[in-house]
């Protein structure tokens, strides 16, 4: 299991924008799960909707961008390299089934379909319990600090 | 299985334009607006359908259609 700490010192967002709380499961290069616990203390609640909190499903796919980069990094990481970091690329046929509210806690799965040299392709499904909100695919590009 | 009509089949839907409208020789990128990360996905989908492994460095080859095609068909044939 990885702490919070580890993923803000794994990721390069930073607080506040680091979405993913802790992780549960690791596959080297394969595959990820973790969580993300939903606030009602979080800004999105005040703004989204007023008096109707509903996260939005653009900050999903950033928890789902953000574990996809943890699995990215602390591979590499296990792997004695560092090529850089996953950037957002494409986003491809993600669908939201269900809403997901302040208390709700997100189990955000990612499995990697292809990676190579520069360029990352991956299959995300998101549950809140047994029930699946968000479902789809992401690209992403390697990013190196200049 | 027909090689030919599942790769249309897949192009068809990352591309987003009908199979009948595909031209087969049309370059993904300059033609369809394809950039390099929606090739991995195509590279991605017919390794999936056809249960190959495609040589990475094959990528910048699927520039196309036909050129898909022909790939797929050295690997699958082997």
């Amino acid at each position: 299991m990885i702490n919070f700490n580890e993923i803000c010192k794994a990721l390069k967002q930073k607080v506040p924008f680091v979405l993913v709380d802790k992780v549960l499961e690791l596959d080297y290069g394969k595959r990820i799960v973790a969580i993300k616990n939903i606030t009602g203390s979080e800004a999105f609640s005040e703004y989204h909707f007023p008096n109707n909190p509903i996260y939005p499903g653009v900050l999903i796919i950033e928890c789902v961008a953000q574990t996809s980069a943890l699995l990215f990094s602390l591979s590499q990481e296990q792997e004695k390299e560092q090529n850089g970091y996953l950037v957002l690329g494409g986003v491809q046929r993600f669908s939201f089934m269900n809403i997901v509210r302040p208390g709700d806690t997100l189990r955000i799965e990612v499995n990697t379909i292809k990676i190579i040299d520069n360029m990352a392709l991956i299959k995300a499904a998101v549950r809140v319990g047994d029930t699946t909100v968000a479902e789809g695919q992401l690209s992403f590009g390697v990013a190196k600090d200049e | 299985m027909d090689t030919s009509k599942e790769i249309y089949k897949i192009v068809s839907e990352i591309i987003g334009i009908s199979e009948s409208e595909l031209d087969p020789n049309a370059s993904f990128m300059d033609d369809y607006g394809l950039d390099s990360l929606r090739a991995l996905e195509i590279l991605a989908a017919v390794e999936n359908t056809f249960g190959i492994i495609i040589n990475p460095e094959r990528l910048r080859e699927m520039t196309s259609l036909v050129n898909v095609i022909k790939i797929v068909d050295e690997y699958v044939s082997a």
